[in-house]
């Protein structure tokens, strides 16, 4: 293989109650005017849609919620999976902003690969339980681990996710930065192609365990929610 | 005091300083009662209120005018009207109890309390509107209030609050909160400010005077002195009939009405004929001579003549004119405090001049401010509001007045909510220190409230962001180029580079392949190492003459940050540099706004060594030639959007620059780690990067050819590269860059020399002052050091001994790479060393590196580890 990459949203934002701050940009930088949402069909009556379309009031922009027909200059993807892939692939040129709400679980691999601008706030998540996004981390870093564009960048993000899991004193909101971080790591280093690396052996190593001690302890984490 | 007697001080007459003093327990504890009400409960008194007050409107106008003597019935009804209904329908869903604003997401509340007694002093003029107006104003924000009028208007200032009162009380309110003096005196209404809690002061200059000299806080308003300018373009008709409305409304008695018309020459006659025409009297000059003695008794105004119909008026000065006359006007030259008809007149007389032009008039009515009072107050101007924008902006720039009136009568207008439906209706204007006050806007519930604001720590929102594209492997330049024809489609390509790497063909791999893509190129190799200014200039120039679409920067840390200068200044000629190079703590809230990039080329970066990391940082330095100050950007849009990391490159760097630079991506790894910025996914990259720089580092240093050695430096050195373009650095990256500009000591040899001793400092638990950053919660670098030396195989019994073999591993990793122990030791001489020492430790100090460093350090701390890595010891 002569060429590897490593391939981020331009901009990432993080923290509690950062969506409306990181939204400013919509207004500072790229100088939009008219938003379109593309969101799930449940977001429209479960109230989650509030917070996302209170601050584009406050900012003065005009905004449609599922209308493609919508002359918008600016596509903001909000909810699960599927609303975001949805997003991605409608968004052609426009900015397009990414706002999961499924930080913890499954999120949307084109929406991390085309966002100009990908949001992690946890107000506007929806609680999942702390043994299913364990399992979660433990898969997605197991996977990215087996990679085919596996390297030292997404070696580092899913050992940092490990490291994180398997710290006795998480807080739910470290876990779902850890698996926001074994997703990134893992939509980098998945590859269609058959895996012609393995970075298990350096992972443990990282972590300071042995390869049967970082297997044991990530099958245990993969099962924890059954237990 | 008992129950009875309470009783019987607030039904007592006041008209001594022992009665008011037993008014004012009646009233704070009334008050006190109060304070706890909800909002409802307030807004439904306040509503009860302001309906009574409406109710009697006509009979207080009656009984105002009566007694005064002033003033004209049907417009004091008027103003009772406004006083109640006006101000009820404004603040009616206003909030002034507790919380009054709350924003969860952003961590902040609101919450009003009272302030407690109000001392309202009420003048002549407008004796009843004026009670009115105040009483609400104590009801909706749970004060208690007490009047003292005055003595020429006291029985209709004491009705109107009564009637407040009464329906207050039958409402709900606490008996006793609204109190008044009986008899009122010089040395009444002065203690009455004296020991309230607030002065909400109506009046003439003295009366506000001692409201402030009072020591109480007071919001007291000054005296009103409007002219009306009337431009070329104004519509004269609509003019001259409103500045009469306004001039007439209850003879002339509100504080904003026009006391003089000042027109430009062009319209005088047309403004003069329109004012004869709808019954104003234009006197001739023994007219005049006799009025300025009637106007003015030893420079202060007269009051017989306040509030009175010029008929009156004429009579009381010795001449006569007919009853219907509405205003009388005397034309003026001098706007100087001699003339009195430039004086605020409280009547309806009005001054009148002629300017030359709009600028003129600008000047005089600037002049009668300042000469004859009324600075602060308000300023009315008459124009074509559609096309005189220009005119409409600098009367706005030039008056220094707090109500800037455009196209409305002032005197109706000025009291606001009639003319203008977002200004706030009150009796009480506002003149800001101009006018010698403490409000300059028209005074409203919210200057009679404390304000409490209740932030909550919030953190602040974090980020990540790299360039858009990270390519790397040995071999990938060339096909990591593929990208700019087949995908961007460019067509010009300018290559910037140091005049080293150019000779020795470092270039040819990419001239070549934009040979075979067909994309034009040109190469500038005039970098120096720590570029200057200058040369970034010659290569701007070079560019704008060039055009390219596109940028590559090849090279060390030198050109890549010459390029990224190169780029600012290609893109964005007109910006200022020394502006850009601003020191910054949070990187977002920087005070100058960076040029937007990108928008004529797309900026690809090749490091050649291993160790800056500038192919991934928003960061460039930038020495100036002719200071030799180094001045380092920063600014996320200074990122490039392509690094192509190709170990081919960088196979043959001597040793001296593989150490030095290696050694600068480990400090840059243990900084990111550190810093009060650290995240998740910086510490994740930092950890990797120290892991691989440990195991290789010896190895690439040793052996250069050794490929899967440079490799992972050069992995190391990128991803060290994320991490501190994210979390930034550290006072150790402060001092070496000091160190380095006094000293000529290469960037990474500086860091090295310095790094045990920083950590040591920085791991200290009980530190004198710990950084600043909302995340940053207590003093804990110790830990986070071990968190590293754990990750990098070290052990020990406790965290003191692990981090003691961590700084141990450091110091032998220096020495592995042929680093020296000390700054003396590079024979740097101690006399000069010495000499330079307290500049270069406050230049430190003062990098904007240090912000983001887990300890705040002192200069003199600064100073001290700068002698310890010079002399190897503490001294
Ligand atoms: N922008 C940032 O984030 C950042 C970070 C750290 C340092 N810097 C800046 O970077 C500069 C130092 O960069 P540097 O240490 O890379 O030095 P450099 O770019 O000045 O290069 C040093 C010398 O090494 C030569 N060289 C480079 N690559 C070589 C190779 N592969 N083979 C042989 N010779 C090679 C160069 O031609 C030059 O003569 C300083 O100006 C420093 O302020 C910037
Ligand atoms: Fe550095």
């Amino acid at each position: 293989m002569s060429m590897q990459s490593f391939r981020m949203p331009e901009k990432l934002y993080f923290k509690q109650g950062c969506l409306p701050v990181a939204l400013q940009e919509l207004v500072d930088v790229y100088q939009v005017q008219r938003v379109l949402i593309l969101t799930d069909e449940v977001m429209l009556h479960n109230g989650r849609l509030a917070p996302l379309t209170g601050a584009l009031y406050d900012m003065g922009l005009d905004y449609a919620v599922n209308s493609e027909s919508f002359a918008a200059d600016c596509v903001i993807g909000f909810g699960f999976a599927q609303a975001l892939d949805r997003a991605a692939a409608f968004a052609g040129d426009k900015p397009f902003i990414a706002v999961p709400v499924s930080a913890g679980g499954q999120m949307s691999i084109p929406a991390w690969r085309k966002a100009d601008m990908f949001i992690l706030d946890e107000d506007v998540c929806v609680p999942i339980p702390a043994g299913e996004i364990c399992s979660h981390i433990a898969q997605t870093a197991r996977a990215s681990l087996a990679g085919a564009n596996v390297s030292d960048y997404t070696l580092a993000l899913s050992v940092q996710a490990l490291r994180i899991l398997f710290d006795k004193a998480h807080t739910t909101s470290a876990l779902l930065h850890a698996a926001a971080m074994a997703q990134l790591a893992y939509t980098t280093a998945r590859s269609d192609e058959v895996p012609t690396d393995n970075l298990f052996e350096d992972a443990a190593e990282a972590l300071g365990m042995s390869v049967t001690e970082l297997e044991n302890q990530i099958n245990s984490a993969v099962t924890a929610q059954h237990t | 005091m008992s129950e009875a007697k309470k009783k019987a001080a607030a039904s007592a007459i006041v008209d001594s300083v022992e009665s008011l003093d037993a008014l004012f327990v009646t009233v704070r504890a009334a008050q006190q009662q109060y304070a706890s009400f909800t909002q409802e409960q307030v807004d439904a008194i306040f509503r009860a209120a302001a309906l009574a007050a409406n109710h009697a409107r006509i009979p207080l106008a009656k009984m105002a005018v009566e007694e005064t003597g002033m003033g004209v019935v049907e417009d004091k009804v008027i103003k009772n009207n406004y006083a109640a209904e006006h101000i009820y329908n404004h603040y009616k869903n206003t909030k002034t109890c507790g919380v009054i604003e709350e924003d969860k997401e952003f961590g902040i509340m609101k919450i009003a309390e009272p302030i407690g007694i109000i001392a309202a002093v009420i003048p002549t003029t407008n004796p009843t509107s004026t009670a009115i107006f105040k009483c609400l104003m104590a009801l909706k924000t749970r004060n208690g209030i007490i009047i003292s009028p005055h003595p020429r208007a006291k029985a209709s200032t004491i009705e109107a609050a009564r009637i407040v009162k009464e329906a207050a009380e039958k409402a709900g309110a606490p008996a006793g909160l609204i109190g008044w003096i009986d008899v009122p005196s010089l040395e009444l209404t002065n203690t009455v400010m004296k020991e309230a809690d607030i002065i909400l002061a109506t009046g003439g200059p003295g009366m506000v005077k001692s409201a402030y000299s009072s020591g109480t806080p007071a919001i007291g308003v000054g005296a009103g002195n409007a002219a009306a300018v009337i431009d070329s373009s104004a519509d004269i008709v609509n003019a001259v009939s409103s500045i009469i409305l306004s001039k007439t409304f209850d003879n002339g008695m509100i504080c904003a009405t026009e006391q003089t018309i000042i027109a430009c020459k062009d319209v005088y006659d047309a403004v003069k004929a329109e004012l004869i025409k709808r019954g104003c009297y234009f006197l001739n000059d023994e007219e005049k001579d006799k009025l300025r003695k009637t106007m003015l008794i030893n420079g202060a105004l007269n009051a017989k003549i306040v509030g009175q119909r010029p008929c009156i008026i004429a009579k009381l000065a010795g001449f006569e004119v007919p009853e219907d006359v509405k205003v009388i006007i005397g034309e003026a030259e001098s706007t100087g405090v001699e003339e009195a008809f430039a004086h605020e007149k409280l009547t309806t007389i009005l001054g009148m001049y002629k300017a030359e032009n709009f600028e003129d008039a600008m000047d005089k009515a600037e002049q009668l401010l300042v000469n004859a009072g009324g600075l602060g107050h308000t300023s009315s101007l008459w124009i074509d509001n559609v096309k005189e924008r220009a005119k409409i902006d600098a009367f706005a720039e030039r008056m220094k007045t707090c109500r800037i009136l455009v196209n409305t009568p002032s005197s109706l207008g000025g009291i606001g909510d009639l003319y203008n439906f977002k200004f706030p209706p009150s009796m009480t204007l506002g003149c800001g220190s101009w006018g010698g006050n403490s409000v300059s806007e028209n005074v409203g519930v919210k200057h009679l409230l404390n304000v409490k604001t209740v932030a909550e720590r919030r953190e602040n929102m974090l980020w990540f962001r790299t360039p858009e594209k990270v390519y790397f492997k040995k071999g990938c330049l060339p096909v990591a180029l593929d990208e700019l024809k087949n995908v961007m489609n460019k067509k010009r390509c300018f290559v910037v580079t140091d005049s080293f790497l150019y000779k020795n063909g470092f270039t040819k791999v990419i001239t070549d392949k934009l040979t075979e893509m067909g994309i034009a190129y040109t190469v500038f190799s005039d970098v120096e190492p720590d570029p200057t200014l200058r040369s970034a200039q010659l290569g701007a120039e070079a560019m704008r003459k060039f055009e390219p679409d596109c940028i590559i920067a090849l090279g060390g840390g030198s050109a890549m940050d010459a390029g990224k200068i190169m780029w600012v200044l290609y893109e964005h000629p007109e910006a200022d540099f020394l502006d850009m190079a601003m020191r910054f703590i949070d990187i977002r809230k920087r005070v100058y706004t960076f040029p937007k990039m990108g928008e004529k080329a797309y900026f690809i970066a090749i490091p050649t060594s291993s160790g800056t990391g500038s192919e991934v940082t928003p960061f460039a330095v930038i020495t100036d030639q002719e200071t030799g100050t180094k001045y380092p950007l920063a600014d996320y849009e200074l990122l490039p959007d392509m690094a192509i990391v190709d170990t081919d490159l960088m196979m043959s760097a001597p040793k001296g620059l593989t150490s030095a630079s290696g050694y600068d991506a480990m400090v840059h790894a243990l900084e990111a780690y550190a810093s009060v910025m650290a995240t998740d996914y910086t510490d994740g990259l930092a950890i990797r990067a120290m892991q691989l720089i440990f195991r290789y580092l010896p190895t690439a240093y040793e052996d250069g050819t050794n490929v899967k050695a440079r490799e992972k430096m050069a992995t190391a050195s990128t991803m060290a590269g994320m991490a501190f373009a994210n979390a930034f650095l550290g006072v150790c990256h402060s001092m070496a860059h000091k160190l380095g500009a006094y000293h000529h000591l290469p960037h990474g040899v500086a860091n090295a020399l310095l790094l045990t001793i920083v950590m040591r400092f920085n791991a200290c638990e009980k530190p004198r002052k710990m950084g600043v950053f909302s995340q940053y919660q207590y003093p804990h670098t110790l830990e986070r050091y071990v968190e590293c030396a754990e990750a990098c195989g070290v052990t020990g019994k406790d965290d003191q001994e692990i981090f003691e073999n961590f700084l141990q591993k450091l110091e032998d990793l220096k020495a592995a790479v042929g680093i020296k122990k000390t700054i003396k030791d590079y024979g740097i001489d101690e006399k000069v060393f010495l000499e330079k020492l307290d500049q270069m430790s406050e230049d430190a100090f003062d990098d904007q590196c240090t912000g983001a460093n887990p300890r705040y350090p002192l200069i003199s701390e600064i100073k001290e580890m700068y002698l310890e890595a010079y002399y190897g010891e503490k001294k």
